[in-house]
């Protein structure tokens, strides 16, 4: 899933808009949209807003979170929590990006928020290391990994699945050569003889 | 997708080309070609010998005719797997296959020492690997430090951070045709480039369609 | 509802043709009762489906069903728009929105079918084993599958193994691809799961619902397959 793929995933998101036309609602298949009054807010999909603003036939109403105070606050307890924070929109970068670059007219302080929402997603990025490296040593082939939203988990994919899958193949080998070889230990005691059925078959190669 | 060896994997058949090192157990009849060094018609037991890993694996662990040995570079890295001071090795130096190689040389060590080896390392190495590759972007690739595993994981960091700083700058978000596609056409180039000069028509290519429909 | 009738009415009031659709579309299938699927619904099983499949190692059940739905929602959608001027407001954001459909479903396919190319015997081998309810392939997908396989074997005969001796053809075994089952996946619990076993040693964890997890994907499969945790 590369960040286009997020962000078209993202573009699903309600958000309110104020249409500067009127028209009746629109029965999208995804749900129903409207009715458009113009200078009155309306909740459209993330993508719709992006496309009617572009056209300018609206002004983007940013969402309540996005806001200095409000993301300060988040920014502060995510440095305090040990673990990731939930996010006032589990797309909240995605929306952010989006409202921003096309809309920056309709977000007060846009820049400065922007600065916020890059730390913040810096310091769940740098936590998100952190965790994976207890987790490593820890040698887990699982964790938890609530409140953490897709573009974030993107940042370590797949380099991380990918190398937890190398490590658990090797680490299977390990384990099975031990377990296997003492058996063939065992059965060459027994039968005195060094060609004993414990004897690796190709098919244990096959990984 | 990520590398899982299969019979169709050309890492997988390099890997395997590799050499091993060996102790002839007993005497070989007519086999003494297999020994470079040495001119006499037999294998004689107690010569070492080099043979290539894809003979080996064929091999039982505990087969009457050879021993195989540890290489040394694994026995050469146990102290820092032990200390987990892995990070500055040259794993790349050392073996270019050293983990793929590692884990088929695991069940003849009968010290188990290789396969506690590989993991560890690997397991070891991780984090820097996430960090070196989130930070070096593009440009300088740390050649002799990563193995073929660890490089192939360095590439698919570049490659997410690349993608990702992209998306933040909007830039990656207009549609590209696809790397293969794009092949295509250099290679079309190049043809035509060769045609120009006399070269020969490199033919079968059917013209090039930039964009297909969605369905 | 007739086509004859103004497309502004018609686009205003799907809902009723929607149901009514998706309601004779289940009346052939085994279960009479089933109840109608709104349009909406069916877009979130193929969402679903869509992104399980892209971070599946394996290739997942098939969904002809909800492609067929969808396919005659979009065809239904389009007929509609057909009369409407193409730069009226209406018909810009419903072809929009068609067009984002239409790339889940073709990303969909395509990744089914890059599975296929991957794994085709192994795919081909279990499907044999299993009953006409468990097919994971639609009968499109297990003729694509069949013929890949028959047009890879014979150029492999052609360029290569007919010139070899006869031992070296039987390795019809080892040549099979198959994906690794132990690949880590990112997961998300869709409702409470309790019980699920997380490690090698049988260690057991429970699920709560939007909970997210990174593991091995063979440990979760089943989940998937009953819908009760989905993949992100």
């Amino acid at each position: 899933m590369d960040p286009a793929t997020i962000e078209f995933i993202g573009e699903k998101c309600m958000i309110s808009i104020i249409p500067n036309f009127s028209n009746e609602p629109l029965h999208l298949i995804y749900g129903s949209v409207g009715p458009f009054r113009a200078g009155f807010p309306v909740f459209v999909p993330l993508w719709l807003a992006a496309h009617l603003r572009k056209q300018q036939k609206c002004r983007i109403v940013p969402p309540e979170w996005m806001e200095l105070e409000t993301l300060e606050e988040i920014k502060e307890e995510e440095k305090r929590s040990k673990f990731f924070t939930k996010m006032p929109s589990e797309h909240y970068m995605v929306v952010a990006q989006l409202v921003m670059s096309t809309a920056p007219d309709d977000v007060p302080r846009c820049e400065e928020l922007r600065t916020v929402i890059k730390d913040i997603f810096d310091i769940r990025e740098s936590k998100l290391r952190t965790s994976i490296d207890a987790f490593i040593k820890g040698e887990g082939t699982y964790a938890k990994l609530d409140n953490l939203t897709l573009l974030e988990m993107h940042s370590v994919r797949p380099i991380l699945p990918y190398s937890l899958d190398h490590i658990a193949r090797y680490q299977r080998m390990a384990t099975a050569s031990q377990r296997d070889t003492s058996m063939l230990g065992m059965n060459t005691t027994i039968s005195g003889s060094g060609s004993g059925s414990g004897s690796m078959s190709n098919s244990y190669f096959t990984q | 997708m990520n590398y899982f060896p299969n019979y169709y994997s050309i890492e997988d058949i390099f890997v395997t080309q590799e050499k091993v090192e060996c102790k002839v157990n007993t005497r070989l009849q007519r086999m003494g070609f297999l020994d470079a060094g040495s001119e006499t018609e037999h294998l004689e037991p107690g010569r070492n010998i080099n043979l290539p890993l894809w003979y080996i694996k064929e091999l039982k662990v505990n087969n009457a005719y050879f021993t195989i040995a540890v290489p040394e570079i694994y026995k050469n890295v146990h102290k820092a797997v032990c200390e987990a001071e892995t990070t500055h090795i040259e794993l790349g130096r050392l073996h270019p296959y050293f983990y793929e190689f590692g884990r088929y040389l695991t069940p003849y060590d009968r010290n188990h020492v290789i396969g506690r080896i590989i993991f560890e390392t690997l397991r070891q190495r991780v984090r820097h690997l996430l960090d070196i590759s989130k930070n070096d972007v593009g440009a300088s690739k740390p050649e002799h430090r990563l193995d073929s595993i660890e490089s192939r994981l360095h590439e698919a960091g570049v490659r997410t951070n690349t993608l990702y700083l992209n998306w933040l700058q909007m830039s990656g978000n207009n549609i590209r045709i696809s790397e293969l596609v794009e092949e295509h056409q250099k290679k079309r180039k190049r043809a035509e480039r060769s045609d120009d000069e006399g070269g020969d028509d490199a033919g079968g290519d059917s013209p090039s369609r930039k964009k297909r429909s969605t369905m | 509802m007739s086509d004859t009738e103004n497309p502004e009415q018609v686009l205003n009031e799907p809902d009723l043709s929607t149901e009514a659709a998706y309601a004779n579309g289940f009346e052939d299938d085994d279960d009479e009762d089933a109840e109608p699927i709104t349009a909406q619904k069916v877009l979130e099983i193929l969402e679903t489906a869509w992104t399980n499949e892209i971070c599946a190692p394996e290739l997942l059940q098939h969904q002809t069903d909800m492609l067929e739905l969808m396919l005659s929602q979009v065809a239904h959608m389009e007929e509609q728009m057909k009369d409407l001027d193409k730069n009226d407001f209406r018909f810009v954001v419903h072809q929009m929105e068609l067009e984002r459909i239409r790339y889940i479903m073709a990303s969909y396919l395509r990744c089914r079918l890059q599975k296929i190319e991957t794994y085709t015997q192994h795919i081909l081998n279990q499907e044999a084993t299993r009953d006409a309810a468990d097919k994971r392939l639609s009968p499109e997908e297990a003729k694509y599958a069949q013929d890949f396989a028959s047009h890879v074997d014979e150029y492999f005969n052609k360029v290569a193994t007919q010139y070899m001796p006869n031992q070296q053809r039987g390795e019809a075994e080892q040549r099979i691809v198959t994906p690794n089952l132990m690949s880590h996946v990112f997961l998300k619990a869709n409702i409470a799961v309790s019980g699920v076993i997380v490690g090698v040693d049988d260690e057991e964890v429970d699920l709560a619902p939007g909970s997210q997890h990174i593991i091995p994907y063979q440990l979760v499969a089943d989940l998937i397959h009953k819908n009760q945790a989905q993949l992100i």
